[in-house]
C-alpha cells in the first residue's frame, strides 16, 4: 500500500497547480470566470487528460489531484467535463481519423456533455432528446450528448445554432437548462468502441474527479473563511478566538482531511486492473462521493455565516464558491441519491 | 504512484497471519469480551512473537515496519481480536512504545520483556478530577525524600486498576505554576503502600474504570522515566499513539454495519431490495463515515511507512471516528427497536461508545488543537 506521491508526481502537481494559479486566478469579486480559462487549459495540456488515463498513461491518482487544485480555482465543472469526461469518450471513438477530429474539436472549444435529468455523470440519452440539463461553462462550450442506438454507443455533437441556455434560477455559474432546435442543425455521431463496462467505470472516474475539484474549492473558501476570521474584530478581538467559530472551521477542516483520504484511497483502489469494477471498488467511489460533497457543504454553510453579512454581497468571491459547491453537489444526483446507492450496495454486499 | 496492491512480501504476511488466525484461533475467543479470555487472547499473541511486533527486535519485538504492523493488525480485528480491549493494551501500546523512547536501558530491560510476557499488566494514572482536558494542571504530588519519591494525590478513570500490576504516573514535582515543566513521569507497582483501588460502577454496569489513591507512596527514583520535570513530552509521546489507537477498531465497526444492515433487511422480509430508502439512506451514510475512518488508517500508515509526520491526523482521527461509532450505535438501536428486533446489542453500544469521544483528548479539545495548531486561529 502506498497514498504518497513520489517526488516526481508531486513536483508535476506543484508546476500544474501554479499554473492553474497563473492562467484562473480566482476573482476577488464579480459573477463568473474569466473567458480566457480554456486556452490557457488547453496549452497547458490538461484538455487530454481524460484520454490519457484511459490509455493507461497516466494514473487516475495523479488527476484526481490535478482536479483538487482546479477546484480550488473555480474550475469544477470545467476541468470535470471538458477536460476529463470529454477527452476520455474521445479517445474511444472507433476509428484513428474521426478520433483526431473529435481530439482536435475538444482542444478548440470546451464541450458540455447533455443529460435528459438522470443521474448519471455521463449521461446516456435518447437520440430523440435535444433538450436537457449541462453542467459547465455552457454558453462558451459545445454541446454533446451520448445516444446508444441499436446497442452501441454513439458520441454526437450538436452541429447548429447555438442552443438556448437558461442558467438554474438565473444565478447558477454551470447548470444550465439548453434546447436546441432539431429543424436548424444535426447531431454529428461518432461511434465509440466503448461497450458498457467502460462506460459504467468512465462513469465512477468521473464520479471521483469531480468530488477531488468539490473538495478542493470548498478547501479554497475554507482557506478565505479563515483569513476573514483571523482579520475581522469584534468585542476588541479576532472572531476566529471564539470557540464557536473555531469548532466550526475545525469541523469544516475535519471533513475535508476525511474526504480527501477517501478520494486518494479510492483512487488507489481504482488502479488495480479489473474488466469491471468490483464491489468494494464501487463501495470506494460512492464513500468518496458521500464524503466529499457532505464536506463541501458544510464549507459553504460555514463560509457564509462566518463572513456575516459581507459574504452575501457581491463585493467578495464567497457567493462564487458558494454556487459553484451547490452546483457541483447536484451533479451525478442529489447528496441523499448518493447516500441511498452507497446503502443500496453495501446491503448488497453484506446480506 | 498511489496503490492499495501488497507487495510480495506483504502478501505472503498477510497470508501468514491468516494462515496462524485459523490454527490458532479457537472461535470461543473471538469478538470476545470475556476478561480471562482476553488475557488467553494476549498468550496467544505472545507465544506466537505477534503481541507487540512493531516493537524494535532489542527489546523483544519484530522489528516489524509499519506496513506490515497495520497488516497483522488488520488482519487480527478481522479475526475477531479486538486489540483495543486485551489486558496488555496498556503496556503494549501506550506505556511500551513511551518507555522504549524515554526509558533508560535498565528499565527498557526491567519492564518491557514481563509486558511481551502478559506477566505484568499496566494502567495509567493521568487524569484527575481537577485534571481532565487541563492535564498540564495535574495536582498529585511527588516530593524526593532520599532515594525515594513520595506521592500523594489521586488519579481517575484508571480503566484496568483492579487488575493491573503496574501504574505510570504524571505527578507533579515543581510548582504548579509551572504547569507541564513541573511535571514528571514515574512507575509502581500497584501493591504498594498507600495505593488503594476503588472501582467506579459505570453506566453500561462493571467497574472496569476506578479511582486510584495515593498516599505517602514511595517510589524509588530509579522508577522516574524521561527525567525529572521531563514528564510532559513523555505523556505526549503516549497520548500520541492513544489517538492513533482506536483505528484499530475499524474492524468492529465494519461488523456492526453489517449487522446494521442485516436489521434493515429482515425487517424487509429479508430482502434487501425491500429495505425502505430512509433506512438505505442511514445505512449509507454510516457507511461513508466509517469507511472514511478506514481511510484516515490508510493514510496514516501510509505516512508512517513514508516516514512522514502524520500531522493533523491523529487529531482529525481521534475527532471523526468516535462521532462515527455514536450515529452507528444511534441507528442499530432505533432501527432494531423500530422494527422489534433486539435492541440489546445497540442500547449498550449507545452508552459505551459515550466515552470515546472523551477519552485521549476530548472532541473538544481536538477541535482546539486541529483550530489553535493546524488552521492558525488565534487562542
Amino acid at each position: 500500500m502506498n497514498l504518497e506521491y513520489d517526488d516526481d508526481e508531486s513536483d508535476l502537481l506543484r508546476q500544474v497547480g501554479d499554473l492553474l494559479e497563473r492562467i484562473a486566478p480566482v476573482p476577488a469579486s464579480g459573477r463568473e470566470a474569466p473567458a480566457a480559462v480554456w486556452t490557457g487549459l488547453v496549452d497547458a495540456g490538461l484538455s487530454e487528460l481524460g484520454a490519457a488515463v484511459h490509455q493507461h498513461e497516466l494514473p487516475l491518482s495523479i488527476v484526481v489531484d490535478l482536479s483538487r487544485r482546479a477546484g480550488r480555482q473555480l474550475l469544477v465543472e470545467q476541468f470535470v467535463s471538458s477536460a476529463y469526461a470529454l477527452p476520455a469518450l474521445s479517445a474511444a471513438v472507433a476509428g484513428d481519423d474521426a478520433r483526431r477530429v473529435v481530439a482536435a474539436r475538444l482542444r478548440a472549444r470546451p464541450g458540455v456533455l447533455l443529460a435528459d435529468g438522470s443521474p448519471r455523470l455521463v449521461p446516456v440519452v435518447p437520440d430523440t432528446v435535444t433538450a436537457g440539463v449541462c453542467f459547465g461553462d455552457v454558453p462558451r462550450s459545445d454541446l454533446y450528448r451520448i445516444v446508444y442506438p441499436a446497442g452501441r454507443f454513439v458520441l454526437q455533437r450538436w452541429d447548429g445554432p447555438p442552443p438556448v441556455v437558461t442558467p438554474l434560477a438565473q444565478l447558477s455559474l454551470s447548470i444550465a437548462a439548453v434546447a436546441v432546435d432539431p429543424a436548424g442543425g444535426r447531431w454529428v455521431g461518432y461511434p465509440l468502441r466503448a461497450g458498457r463496462a467502460t462506460v459504467d467505470r468512465l462513469e465512477a472516474e468521473v464520479l471521483l474527479v469531480h468530488s477531488a475539484a468539490m473538495v478542493g474549492c470548498a478547501e479554497r473558501l475554507l482557506e478565505i473563511t479563515l483569513d476573514h476570521v483571523r482579520g475581522r474584530v469584534q468585542f476588541g478581538v479576532p472572531i476566529g478566538s471564539f470557540q464557536a467559530v473555531k469548532h466550526g472551521l475545525a469541523d469544516v477542516y475535519t471533513a475535508l482531511v476525511v474526504a480527501w483520504n477517501a478520494i486518494l484511497s479510492a483512487a488507489a483502489a481504482a488502479a488495480e486492473e479489473a474488466a469491471a469494477l468490483a464491489s468494494e471498488q464501487e463501495i470506494a467511489l460512492l464513500v468518496a462521493r458521500v464524503l466529499a460533497v457532505d464536506a463541501a457543504l458544510s464549507a459553504a454553510r460555514a463560509g457564509a455565516q462566518f463572513h456575516g453579512g459581507i459574504g452575501y454581497t457581491a463585493e467578495l468571491n464567497v457567493h462564487l464558491f458558494l454556487k459553484t459547491i451547490l452546483d457541483g453537489a447536484q451533479r451525478g444526483g442529489t447528496p441523499g441519491d448518493m447516500a441511498i446507492e452507497l446503502g443500496r450496495r453495501f446491503a448488497a454486499s453484506a446480506c | 504512484m498511489l496503490t492499495f496492491q501488497d507487495s510480495p512480501e506483504e502478501a505472503a504476511f498477510r497470508r501468514d497471519i491468516r494462515a496462524w488466525a485459523d490454527a490458532h484461533l479457537p472461535g470461543e475467543l473471538r469478538w470476545t469480551e470475556d476478561y480471562d479470555a482476553l488475557i488467553a487472547v494476549d498468550r496467544l499473541l505472545s507465544d506466537a512473537g505477534l503481541l507487540a511486533a512493531g516493537w524494535p527486535a532489542e527489546y523483544g519485538g519484530r522489528g516489524l515496519p509499519p506496513g506490515l504492523v497495520f497488516i497483522l493488525n488488520t488482519e487480527l480485528e478481522a479475526a475477531g481480536v479486538q486489540r483495543a480491549r486485551s489486558p496488555s493494551h496498556q503496556g503494549v501500546n501506550n506505556f511500551g512504545p513511551a518507555l522504549i523512547e524515554h526509558g533508560t536501558t535498565e528499565q527498557k530491560q526491567r519492564y518491557l520483556p514481563r509486558i511481551l510476557a502478559v506477566d505484568e499488566l499496566w494502567c495509567q494514572g493521568f487524569s484527575e478530577t481537577e485534571a481532565g482536558s487541563d492535564l498540564a494542571s495535574v495536582r498529585t504530588t511527588a516530593r524526593v525524600d532520599g532515594d525515594d519519591f513520595v506521592v500523594d494525590g489521586a488519579k481517575i478513570w484508571t480503566s484496568g486498576a483492579s487488575e493491573a500490576d503496574w501504574i505510570y504516573l504524571l505527578v507533579r514535582t515543581g510548582s504548579r505554576a509551572e504547569r507541564h515543566r513541573g511535571l514528571s513521569f514515574l512507575v509502581a507497582p500497584m501493591s504498594s503502600d498507600g495505593i488503594a483501588v476503588h472501582p467506579i460502577e459505570q453506566i453500561v454496569g462493571g467497574s472496569d474504570f476506578c479511582q486510584v489513591t495515593l498516599d505517602e507512596v514511595r517510589v524509588p527514583r530509579a522508577n522516574l522515566v524521561g527525567g525529572l520535570g521531563q514528564g510532559w513530552a513523555v505523556a505526549m509521546t503516549l497520548l500520541s499513539s492513544e489517538r492513533l489507537s482506536g483505528r484499530h477498531r475499524y474492524a468492529l465497526f465494519r461488523r456492526e454495519l453489517e449487522m446494521l444492515a442485516r436489521v434493515l433487511t429482515d425487517a424487509a422480509g429479508g430482502d434487501w431490495r425491500a429495505v425502505a430508502s430512509d433506512g438505505l439512506h442511514r445505512l449509507g451514510r454510516l457507511v461513508a463515515d466509517i469507511e472514511g475512518m478506514g481511510a484516515l488508517a490508510c493514510r496514516t500508515e501510509s505516512l508512517h511507512a513514508a516516514g512522514q509526520d502524520p500531522g493533523v491526523l491523529p487529531s482529525v482521527n481521534k475527532l471523526w471516528w468516535p462521532a462515527a461509532h455514536q450515529r452507528l450505535a444511534e441507528a442499530g438501536l432505533f432501527h432494531a427497536s423500530g422494527s422489534g428486533a433486539d435492541p440489546a446489542y445497540w442500547y449498550r453500544q449507545w452508552l459505551a461508545a459515550r466515552p470515546e469521544s472523551i477519552y485521549g483528548g476530548a472532541a473538544q479539545i481536538q477541535r482546539n488543537i486541529i483550530a489553535e495548531r493546524f488552521l492558525g486561529l488565534p487562542r
